[in-house]
């Protein structure tokens, strides 16, 4: 990293947190700090909903997933613009009508107080502990890929997050998420542009495509009913609809961004935008993970991504095997670059049966390859199990880091830094607004609202220093963290359960 | 009763009685965007461009394999 691409860096950081302190100051009431005195427009409700959802680890993988495994994970969202529509007709209203901080409040009018405390907890548990991955992953990758340390990685981002977060309450983090969000986009797109810009001379952004179709990473829709299949139309039209309406119905992380709407008018405007522009952002981040995969047919890539486990691999008994293996992997990638010379030329001839020749045998020069990784793949799990073999989260790091120019990297990690902070930010203030609305005032306290704020700003404190304290212990967790994961996705659908029969 | 009553209580939600969700008046008294005159046709504007978000994804697909 060189010294712009830390003030570039460094200074999107830091506006970030002085806007967001800037926007947040004068709370002094509870409805001010949980949800900005409900004063909110519909472009800032959509920003904030889509900055909470889309993490650090997001914009990491996601471009991975799509180098491996072509954009069929576009599916996986097309249940979201459905779920937007039905969560405008029935939940907006009624949470708006009701004047609810939580949407657990809505619970005890419909059942009972133990019914609300126990969805209130649930998402306490969950949420609380996924917060601490929200930081973790993104530092685990920054660590490996540029040496960073992890633990002071993760306290630099906790801390930024809970100066603004904590001080200013809802109306701090929705602004810093408009702010942050415009970070992502630049660098995303700048990151796209630059891709293709580094491209041959004699390749075009068509050739690209076209290069990337013919080895399979532009299958983007599956129509056929496979239940075996993790990704296709009808599990993300089926599965990804409910999913999403568990998240944006009962999660208050996202909940508390729309209650803050200044009519019903507004907050169902940020949802339907949201539903509007989440498939084509998502699309155009994978279709930026296809582009990679493209350069890196003219540039031989890593065997294997993640340089962690490749040093545990080296330093063992198949260390021989490895280093085989990466000898075979870079001539056949020289092979596979020609092949994919030979098949631009035959396009660019325009004779039919000589770019079906050239197809076949760019698709043969591709799965040998593979193959090879997937030998890379199997000595790598062998080695260091806790990998998993999987790389998909610093195949798109890498290739920021290795090849594009000074300034750039520091913008495409402030934007790494903006998605983990600004999905950290919303979801300690919805945990801070669940502890004082479903469990404080509960106690049956009589307190102003002054005292309110300040039982909310400890308490947003409390979970943030929870966050950062789990995010630090994370990397000794091991497989527990697939456990953590397993455990919120158990809790989504018990919540949900208990919303429908209320709806 | 079609009218939602809660009230805060010593700093607690107390809710007499809450109707079920159908008997809240629904839509709501605020307009639509006036551009687009009703809420239904704004909820089928999201809805369309699903449909055409699908269709473009599947030619795509064809267009590039």
């Amino acid at each position: 990293m060189s010294r712009l691409d830390w003030c570039i860096l460094g200074g999107a950081l830091a506006f970030v947190v002085l806007f967001g302190l800037w926007k947040g100051r004068g709370r002094k009431d509870a409805e001010g700090y949980i949800l900005s005195s409900r004063d909110m427009r519909w472009y800032t409700i959509c920003l904030s909903i889509m900055a909470t959802q889309a993490s650090a680890i997001t914009f990491l993988s996601v471009p991975g997933q799509s180098y491996v495994d072509g954009l069929r994970f576009i599916q996986f969202y097309l249940g979201l613009p459905l779920a937007m529509v039905v969560l405008s007709v029935t939940v907006v209203p009624i949470f708006h009508r009701l004047k609810v901080y939580t949407a657990y409040e809505y619970l005890e009018g419909r059942f009972d107080g133990k019914t609300r405390t126990l969805a209130a907890l649930l998402f306490l548990i969950q949420r609380g502990l996924a917060v601490g991955l929200t930081i973790f992953a993104p530092a685990m990758v920054l660590s490996v890929l540029l040496g960073w340390n992890i633990h002071l990685n993760i306290a630099i981002i906790g801390v930024l997050v809970m100066i603004y977060t904590v001080t200013g309450g809802t109306k701090a983090v929705s602004w810093a998420q408009s702010y942050q969000m415009l970070i992502i986009t630049v660098g995303m797109v700048v990151a796209g542009v630059m891709v293709v810009r580094q491209l041959p001379a004699q390749v075009s952004l068509g050739d690209a495509l076209h290069v990337a179709g013919a080895l399979g990473k532009l299958k983007a829709i599956d129509t056929s009913f496979d239940v075996t299949n993790r990704y296709n139309l009808w599990s993300g039209l089926i599965g990804g609809f409910f999913l999403m309406l568990s998240y944006f119905g009962t999660d208050q992380s996202q909940v508390q961004r729309y209650l803050a709407g200044s009519s019903i008018t507004q907050s169902r405007m940020g949802l339907l935008a949201n539903g509007l522009l989440k498939v084509p952002m998502q699309f155009l981040i994978l279709l930026l993970g296809s582009l990679v995969f493209v350069f890196y047919q003219f540039v031989t890539p890593p065997v294997f991504f993640n340089p962690l486990p490749v040093q545990r691999v080296k330093a063992g008994p198949d260390a021989a095997v490895y280093q085989r293996i990466e000898r075979d992997f870079e001539a056949a990638s020289r092979d596979k670059t020609a092949s994919v010379q030979v098949f631009i030329a035959a396009r660019h001839s325009g004779n039919a049966a000589r770019e079906a020749a050239a197809r076949d045998s760019m698709r043969a020069a591709q799965a040998r390859t593979q193959e090879l990784r997937n030998q890379a793949i199997t000595v790598v799990r062998r080695a260091d199990p806790s990998s998993g073999g999987n790389d998909t989260n610093y195949i798109f790091l890498s290739y920021v880091l290795h090849s594009l120019p000074i300034g750039l990297i520091g913008l495409v990690l402030a934007a790494v830094f903006s998605a983990s902070m600004s999905s950290m930010s919303a979801e300690i203030n919805a945990l801070g607004a669940t502890t004082l609305v479903d469990l404080w005032r509960r106690l049956g306290r009589k307190q102003s609202e002054r005292q309110e704020v300040w039982v909310s700003r400890i308490s947003t404190f409390a979970w943030g220093c929870f966050a950062i304290g789990f995010a630090e212990y994370a990397s000794r967790l091991g497989s527990l963290i697939e456990a953590v994961n397993i455990l919120g996705s158990l809790f989504y659908g018990t919540i949900l359960g208990i919303f429908l029969v209320a709806f | 009763m079609n009218k939602a009553r809660m009230k805060e209580e010593g700093g607690r939600l107390k809710a007499s009685f809450i109707p079920h969700p159908s008997s809240l008046s629904i839509p709501p008294s605020e307009p639509p965007p006036p551009v687009l005159r009703s809420w239904r046709n704004l909820y089928l504007l999201v809805l369309g461009a699903l449909v055409v978000d699908i269709l473009l994804l599947r030619l795509f697909t064809g267009l590039f394999s």
